[in-house]
């Protein structure tokens, strides 16, 4: 005999059930309806005629209807109706949203596998489809494997703003106004409204990493031992070489009796950890304001393995950076003495690194973001 | 600065292949660009006359020449016709390999074997000696004898020639004497600016002629106000201006200058040879025959010698003459009014000293770097000025400008400013202690003092075992004593160090947000197939003003282009133009991210700060479903708050310029709003040139963010992690759950997230057993009309008892409390299924 209860029991039963397969069905329309299968559309299809046909659930339930006192009748038979319509609602909101969706699907979003009501084996290869994987930038992913060279050699990663002042960025650096080095760097420069006064400290694009240093060492006491990786920007004209704005990774280290032996050896040992044990480095004097004595560090070259090709001018060696003690005065204006910490900076493109790492012939697709150039480096 | 090895060996010895002296030469920091070889390729090439002419069958261009190389009559097949019988040309017998590595070799022409080649100036790479004359075959002078090598017809000394980049900090090394000085400091070889035949002494008491005649005030008047430290002027009279000699020529020209004549290429020998720029005047152009040097005034004007009209300003010294007429900006470039030509009968010389700032700041304002501008801005000798004014007269003399100076009468009359006063020498103490601390390796007091002297740097021992060291004033570099050691070490050589690695008492390692932001980074790739991107910080101003109307855009002094020179707001503009890019070269690929620094403004466009931010977008065709966009972006939020926000997201609805009406959302975390997401206004995005798509975007902080106020940066705990795992492990109950759904009506102005939350809170009070609960929102329904007023939401209901078995009653009576919680809070009404 039907009662009131058992027959709430059943219908709740019901519609849990039928609840847990439509999401079952549904789910994966609702995460991305441009790559339903067909076999799926047959399925919900399937589905909706299970439940609206003779032989449905409800159909079933709706006789048992008929034992409940009248009082009941009215309001359970709603109720039915009600998990009922709920049901076919979902299906058809399922069917209409891959409907909507046919026109922008991919040419791959309608596949049928080899499947069928008689169990035909799958081919799994025609549902190896490309999806449309993501990547990582490849510069990101080059600055990330700097970084961890250094991260393993003790090292930690500093940042710092792209916009700068012109003390950070210049005069902290020991790079007076009117300096010729000013020259090295073809600076942009922040308009200063009216009214706020900047003189003497204008704002710019900071030009290099190297004001991290300063923040670095105003922020925590010796010893140091930092790599600030960064975006940099120089009045360049973007050519195959060259970009207006570019990475760079820097390296600061200051402690007691750091020597021009210790970076000349920590030039080595990134060396050989980055670009593998055949290639070595070696210093070649040069100047720089912020780095007394300065150097330019060059690498054996990775084309020709040292052997002297057209990318190296037959020298064997490339140009990757430049490095050298950490001047006085900018130990000074940081407020270290110089009597008592010594330290080394280095500094080199990311981008470069890349271009020699990927023989890249024109820098000037990395502004693009081309995605079939970006795609290769999953 | 091209350097030659012939004219720095009068300085040094140096025997050295280019091969060698270039590594030595970049060892020492004058790093070599490039290395021309003059004068090679004339081994067999000789001189020959021309016996005799005659046509070649079928042949209109080509003749058949017989020439005599001196000891045989060979016939050559030659295309020029610029020479006659008896003409004396060159020839390159077969082996012979020109310059530039063309191998001469046995040929056939038309059926005439052709036993050589006649040469022209230009295939015997001539040019670089001042021959000139391209039009056909060279003409050699008759007085040649035939088989004589061509080299030593003409007197042709080969050469090198180093072309070096160097530093803005060695202005000595702008000179070949300065190059010279450091080669022999690393060779260990005799250095010396004088004793060889073509380098008088520098003596002042031995140059300077006996009948000079010295006129204090009367050649020259130096304004103490202008950038003028030293200025010296020779007058000489009775000059016949012609070319100067062959040596000055070819070394000019080697040098990459062209010889103009005997005076001008006199100033610029001296130039290159000792890196001090002078300057002749012809002395008739010039007011009262004498000069002044003063400020520019306002608007002012000079015509400079390269013809172009230059605009001075007041911080501009200039050279005027005796009548206040500008002849030159000092230190830059002369005037085209007063320059040297064939009827010069008289010269006024300037050799001066400038202020090296004043000097940069002209010429980088008049965008004229002149070779005398960059000497004169990196720092000239302040006291080379009288040896290398009467070093001029000296060549003047040695080129037959005019005529010897030997007391007979007062052909030369010299005046100076400042010149008794020179500049002294300033002195260092070295520490050589002080130099094993900073490189790590010794070096002994001999050595130093022997690299030291090389440099023409002065020692003296001091009592403490250190060394006094006097800096020559030709180098500015060197005012402290880790120039010294600099110096030392780089004549030691870098190679030298012992290489040793300082261990670094710290373990490295990424702080928290820095391995959140790289996680961030793979999550948006891997998770969200999403493909990273990196748009340039600056921006047009149209485009980023689509998605502003707050703060005025922080705008760029000196922008390349227009279309980049404003600092982004919002990474948003730039990756609607990656998409438009991308579409336009039909690459399907329609995710991307970035993660970078946006700028951010106070209303007058003044720079505040930057943050970085997370940008994702996504496009698709617009006939989609509206809501499918919005989708895909809740997709990403999804992912990012279960990953990064501990699952604590929630969405205000907002307006914001940019986006669709209707269609964008603030994404908050813990009360702190993060950012925007939602579908970009189709009008807009079709102002980026994608046509019929939609497009969705994230913009979200991540928690780095500087401030220029305090000069601080922040790097928060913003991308936390995933929901962390509960202190103790909770096991499902082998009791079973009990589950059911609720659909409400709820007006559309409800949040479902407010019903969800309230459910919840509903729930926490209705529990009667027991056990823990879930209510989850899983399907939202606006029927067929979008625009209805109201919409069903179905939560779906898990009660999981620990330790009993729910009766009907206990959830009935859970449900029932939900329901009427909901509807007593006006919140939304059961579904009425009737």
């Amino acid at each position: 005999m039907t009662t009131e209860s058992s027959f709430t029991g059943q219908l709740d039963e019901l519609q849990r059930t039928i609840a847990e397969r439509i999401d079952q069905l549904v789910s994966p329309v609702h995460l991305d309806p441009s790559r339903v299968t067909d076999g799926l559309v047959d399925a919900i299809v399937s589905m909706r005629s299970e439940l609206t046909g003779k032989r449905s659930p409800f159909t079933f339930l709706k006789k048992e209807l008929g034992d409940l006192p009248q009082e009941h009748r009215k309001v359970l038979g709603g109720k039915l109706n009600g998990v009922k319509d709920q049901a076919i609602e979902r299906l058809d909101r399922a069917i209409e949203l891959i409907q909507a969706n046919s026109q922008s699907a991919s040419p791959s979003g309608s596949i049928r596998p080899g499947s069928g009501p008689n169990g035909t084996a799958i081919d799994f290869s025609e549902l190896a489809l490309d999806v449309g994987q993501g990547c990582q930038h490849l510069i990101s992913q080059t600055r990330d494997e700097l970084e961890d060279v250094f991260i393993g050699m003790g090292y930690s990663v500093v940042e710092g703003p792209e916009v700068e002042s012109d003390w950070f960025n210049f005069e902290a650096l020991n790079i007076p106004q009117d300096h010729p080095a000013r020259g090295m760097f073809d600076t942009f420069y922040l308009k200063n409204p009216k009214g706020m006064s900047t003189a003497g400290d204008r704002l710019l694009l900071r030009t290099h990493t190297s004001p991290v240093q300063i923040r670095t060492m105003l922020n925590q006491r010796p010893p140091i031992y930092v790599v600030a990786p960064g975006k940099v920007f120089r009045r360049d004209t973007p050519d195959a070489r060259h970009l207006p704005v570019f990475n760079q990774i820097e390296g600061l280290v200051v402690d007691r009796s750091i020597t021009f032996g210790d970076l000349a050896g920590t030039i080595e040992s990134f060396t050989t950890r980055y670009f593998g044990p055949d290639i070595h480095s070696r210093l070649r004097p040069a100047f720089f304001p912020f780095t007394e004595p300065s150097a330019e560090f060059e690498i054996t070259c990775t084309i020709c393995s040292g052997s002297g090709c057209r990318t190296c001018s037959a020298t064997g060696w490339i140009e990757l950076g430049g490095c050298g003690m950490v001047d006085p005065n900018v130990f000074i204006s940081v407020g270290l003495d110089p009597e008592e910490w010594s330290g080394f900076a280095f500094g080199f493109g990311v981008d470069r690194c890349t271009q020699m790492r990927y023989s890249l012939s024109d820098m000037r697709v990395l502004l693009t973001n081309d995605t079939r150039f970006l795609e290769q480096f999953t | 600065m091209k350097v030659s090895l012939n004219w720095m060996r009068e300085f040094t010895p140096i025997d050295l292949s280019p091969g060698e002296l270039r590594d030595l030469l970049d060892d020492i920091g004058l790093v070599v660009d490039s290395v021309t070889l003059l004068g090679e390729g004339l081994d067999d090439v000789v001189v020959s006359q021309v016996m005799s002419i005659e046509p070649i069958d079928g042949a209109t261009k080509i003749r058949k020449i017989t020439v005599f190389d001196g000891t045989h009559e060979l016939e050559i097949v030659c295309g020029a016709w610029n020479f006659q019988i008896g003409d004396k040309v060159p020839l390159a017998r077969i082996g012979a390999v020109l310059p530039g590595g063309f191998e001469i070799s046995k040929r056939k022409l038309k059926g005439v074997e052709s036993y050589g080649m006649l040469c022209s100036v230009g295939e015997l790479a001539l040019d670089q000696y001042g021959y000139s004359g391209d039009d056909g075959i060279m003409i050699l002078d008759t007085t040649r004898k035939e088989g004589e090598l061509i080299s030593q017809a003409l007197s042709i000394i080969p050469d090198v020639v180093f072309d070096l980049a160097l530093e803005p900090n060695r202005p000595d090394a702008l000179s070949i004497v300065g190059v010279a000085r450091d080669i022999s400091a690393r060779l260990g070889t005799p250095f010396s600016v004088t004793g060889n035949s073509t380098n008088a002494s520098e003596d002042l008491d031995v140059i300077r002629p006996k009948g000079s005649r010295v006129a204090p005030g009367s050649l020259v008047r130096v304004d103490s106000n202008s950038s003028c430290g030293r200025f010296g002027v020779w007058r000489v009279d009775d000059v016949k201006v012609g070319q100067s000699s062959r040596l000055i020529q070819s070394r000019l020209l080697g040098c990459g200058m062209r010889p103009i004549n005997a005076v001008v290429d006199i100033s610029n020998y001296l130039m290159i040879e000792r890196g001090q720029p002078s300057h002749p005047y012809d002395l008739n152009k010039l007011g009262q025959g004498s000069l002044q040097v003063r400020l520019a005034r306002k608007g002012e004007t000079i015509v400079t010698l390269d013809g172009l009209e230059r605009s001075l300003s007041t911080q501009d010294t200039v050279i005027c003459d005796g009548d206040d007429r500008p002849v030159g900006i000092a230190g830059v470039m002369g005037g085209q009014n007063s320059q040297i030509d064939a009827s010069t009968h008289s010269l006024l010389i300037e050799v001066a000293n400038f202020s090296p700032q004043a000097i940069g700041r002209t010429a980088k304002r008049l965008g004229l770097r002149s070779d005398a501008s960059v000497r004169f801005e990196r720092g000239a000798d302040p006291n080379a000025i009288e040896p290398i004014g009467w070093r001029f007269v000296e060549l003047l003399v040695s080129n037959g400008v005019i005529g010897p100076v030997n007391g007979d009468g007062p052909l030369v009359t010299f005046d100076g400013y400042q010149l008794d006063h020179p500049v002294e020498s300033s002195k260092v103490t070295l520490r050589l202690g002080r130099y094993s601390q900073i490189t790590g390796s010794n070096i002994d007091m001999d050595e130093a003092i022997g690299i030291l002297g090389s440099l023409d740097f002065r020692t003296s021992p001091t009592s403490t075992g250190d060394l006094t060291v006097e800096i020559p004033t030709f180098r500015p570099d060197c005012d402290r004593e880790i120039d010294i050691i600099e110096e030392l070490i780089r004549i030691k050589g870098y190679s030298t160090v012992t290489r040793s690695v300082p261990a670094s008492p710290f373990v490295g390692g990424l702080s928290f947000y820095q391995s959140q932001r790289r996680l961030l980074r793979q999550v948006m790739s891997l998770e969200c197939k999403a493909i990273e991107a990196t748009t340039l910080s600056l921006v047009e101003r149209g485009d980023a003003r689509y998605f502003t109307q707050g703060p005025e855009l922080i705008e760029l002094e000196n922008p390349l282009s227009k279309t980049e020179a404003h600092l982004r707001q919002s990474m948003i503009p730039g990756l609607l133009r990656a998409i438009s890019y991308n579409l336009d070269r039909g690459n399907s690929h329609n995710r991307l991210f970035e993660i970078g620094h946006n700028f951010v403004s106070a209303d007058t466009g003044s720079y505040i700060g930057e943050r970085e931010v997370l940008c994702y977008i996504c496009d698709l065709d617009n006939t989609t479903e509206p809501s499918l966009v919005v989708s895909r972006v809740m997709e990403v939020l999804r992912v990012l708050g279960n990953r990064f926000l501990e699952g604590q997201l929630v969405f205000e609805p907002t307006s914001q310029v940019g986006f669709r009406p209707g269609m964008v959302s603030k994404v908050v975390s813990r009360d702190r709003v993060l950012g925007l997401a939602g579908e970009i206004d189709p009008t807009i995005v079709s102002k980026f040139g994608l046509r019929n798509r939609r497009v969705g975007a994230i913009e979200l902080e991540t928690g780095w963010s500087f401030s220029i106020h305090d000069n601080v940066q922040i790097a928060s705990r913003l991308l936390r992690a995933q929901k962390p795992a509960p202190s103790t492990a909770w096991i499902p109950s082998s009791f079973p759950s009990s589950q059911f759904d609720l659909a409400f009506i709820v007006p559309r102005e409800i949040q479902a997230q407010k019903v969800s939350d309230y459910l919840l809170e509903l729930a926490s009070k209705a529990i009667t057993y027991d056990g823990t609960y879930k209510i989850k929102l899983y399907d939202a329904y606006s029927g067929k009309d979008p625009s209805a007023s109201e919409r069903s939401l179905t939560y779906s209901v898990r009660l999981e008892p620990a330790n009993s078995t729910l009766t009907d009653q206990e959830i009935s009576t859970f449900r029932s409390r939900l329901i009427d919680g909901v509807e007593q809070a006006g919140l939304g009404k059961l579904r009425d299924f009737q």
